[in-house]
């Protein structure tokens, strides 16, 4: 079991999931700090979309244990509404709200959920597009009217405007062509550098180097290889570890 | 009788006085129907298993009987049984609006699933319950997705309120039928009255599309007619 400790945002113990027949989480382990950055590499199906969703119980774990800030997520007596509520989630699709423009997707969350009122709410809102840059002019536009980097640039805004205590991010960029991606990776190195809590799930290993402080080897429901960023990308002690670095090398030249 | 001379100015006040009937029956029961229409869509994909259950039976049975044998229920049946009498005009609105509430809740049913699960994810992941969800998400994009088939369901509602002649409600088509009878020129009052339908009928699908351009969600395709 890992060391606990009060700057801990995140303990996660034991997790894990099965769908049907398929394991899909066998016993996962490891914590987040207040601050941190930590960045979770690994194939197709190895479950890392599954963590992420079962930390703000969008899918429910099996067994295992999760603690946010303290209280068990798990928990029966638990209302998960106020979990998600301080619990960014960041999605591959973006997930905007199709109906509403950018600055009401950012808006719609402080409002609803935590009850501010509209002033408060704009002005959280617009504070939250500027920090991720977005472009004035695309404030009041709808999400179809807007690229893919700045959809996701606008559901990270959304994320932030809830002052979350962590941000997860399930491959933020892999629906994007290169340029966008950087556009959206350039935001997130700056959230890192802020101090913003973040647990991202990329392959954007440029990423994973320069602004990680673990990164995470998953690969068959597990944490097969943990490290220091520089340690486990370039000098990988294991062999699965080894054939997916060099697979995803092969993608990117 | 037959072969009585009416003036064409009687007869479009005639024909006019009934096409407002027309219009009011049919505007009052698609109001009807998509107050009914769309809880009962909502029971259908958010309720428990019995709710689910009841909304079918209601949609299965309304969709079922031919309108007309609805309003004699309402009209004839209903007084006879339970000793309420119920004016021509009211069974009328509740016939067909309860028939098409049938059909706005299949129509909204269709829009609501439409919704695609990313954005009640969404939702969720910001801490909506599932009340504010359906509200602030699910609700506004299933209803903007309906308006092209909700608009072709006025259409049929209004061209359906012909049916209430049959219970002695005086609209387009019974006006027509009555200066048939005393002119004996069918081909004269029917035709105008089909005129007048068509008159009414025509600028709603012109306005199905702008309606649908205005409230329809950028990016997204309209829900594709579930009837025709
Ligand atoms: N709701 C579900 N029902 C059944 N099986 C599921 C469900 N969600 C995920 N799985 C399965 O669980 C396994 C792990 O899925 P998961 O999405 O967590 O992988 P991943 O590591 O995120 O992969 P990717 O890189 O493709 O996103 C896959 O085999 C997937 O098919
Ligand atoms: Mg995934």
């Amino acid at each position: 079991m890992p060391p606990t400790s009060e700057s801990d945002v995140l303990i996660i113990r034991n997790l894990k999931k099965r769908f049907g027949e398929k394991t899909v989480l066998e016993g996962v382990s490891f914590s987040v700090r207040r601050g941190e950055t930590k960045v979770i590499i690994g194939p197709s199906g190895a479950g890392k979309s599954t963590l992420l969703r079962c930390i703000n119980r969008l899918v429910e774990p099996d067994e295992g244990e999760i603690i946010f800030d303290g209280i068990n997520v798990l928990s029966k007596d638990v209302d998960i509404r106020k979990i998600r509520a301080r619990i960014g989630f960041v999605f591959q699709h973006f997930n905007l709200f199709k109906h509403l423009t950018a600055l009401e997707n950012v808006k719609i969350g402080p409002k609803v959920v935590k009850g501010l009122s509209d002033e408060e709410a704009e002005r959280i809102a617009v504070k939250a597009l500027k920090a991720v840059h977005l472009e004035e002019d695309a404030f009041e536009k709808y999400p179809a009217e807007l690229s893919g980097g700045q959809q996701q640039r606008v559901a990270i805004a959304r994320a932030l405007a809830m002052e979350p205590d962590i941000i997860l991010f399930d491959e933020p960029t892999s629906a994007l062509d290169p340029q966008l991606a950087g556009e959206v990776l350039d935001v997130m190195r700056e959230l890192a550098k802020k101090k913003v809590t973040m647990l991202v799930v990329t392959h954007e290993i440029g990423f994973a180097l320069n602004a990680a402080d673990e990164v995470l080897f998953f690969y068959n429901g597990k944490i097969w290889e943990r490290g220091e960023p520089r340690e486990l990308l370039y000098n990988p002690k294991r062999e699965e570890t080894r054939g997916f670095l060099r697979r995803i090398a092969d993608l990117s030249l | 009788m037959i072969g009585t001379a009416v003036s064409l100015d009687v007869a479009m006040r005639m024909l006019l006085e009934g096409a407002k009937m027309t219009v009011i029956l049919s505007v009052l029961s698609i109001i009807l129907g998509l107050l009914v229409g769309l809880p009962v869509a909502i029971m259908e994909t958010y309720g428990g298993k019995v709710l689910r259950y009841i909304a079918m039976v209601y949609e299965g049975i309304l969709r079922g009987i031919p309108l007309l044998a609805i309003y004699m229920v309402i009209f004839f049946s209903i007084p006879l049984l339970t000793g309420i009498g119920l004016p021509a005009f009211w069974a009328a609105v509740i016939g067909l609006g309860i028939r098409s509430s049938a059909y706005q809740s299949q129509i909204f049913r269709s829009t609501i699933q439409a919704v695609g699960e990313g954005q009640i994810e969404a939702a969720y992941s910001l801490g909506m319950s599932k009340l504010e969800t359906l509200r602030y998400v699910v609700l506004p994009q299933a209803i903007r997705m309906a308006v092209p088939a909700w608009m072709n369901e006025y259409v049929i509602v209004l061209k359906d309120t012909s049916i209430a002649l049959a219970i002695g409600i005086v609209e387009l088509t019974r006006q027509a039928q009555y200066l048939v009878s005393i002119t004996g020129e069918p081909f004269r009052y029917y035709g105008l009255a089909a005129f007048l339908y068509l008159i009414m009928v025509l600028p709603l699908t012109y306005l199905a599309g702008v309606l649908a351009k205005k409230y329809g969600i950028k990016g997204t395709g309209g829900a594709s007619n579930v009837r025709i």
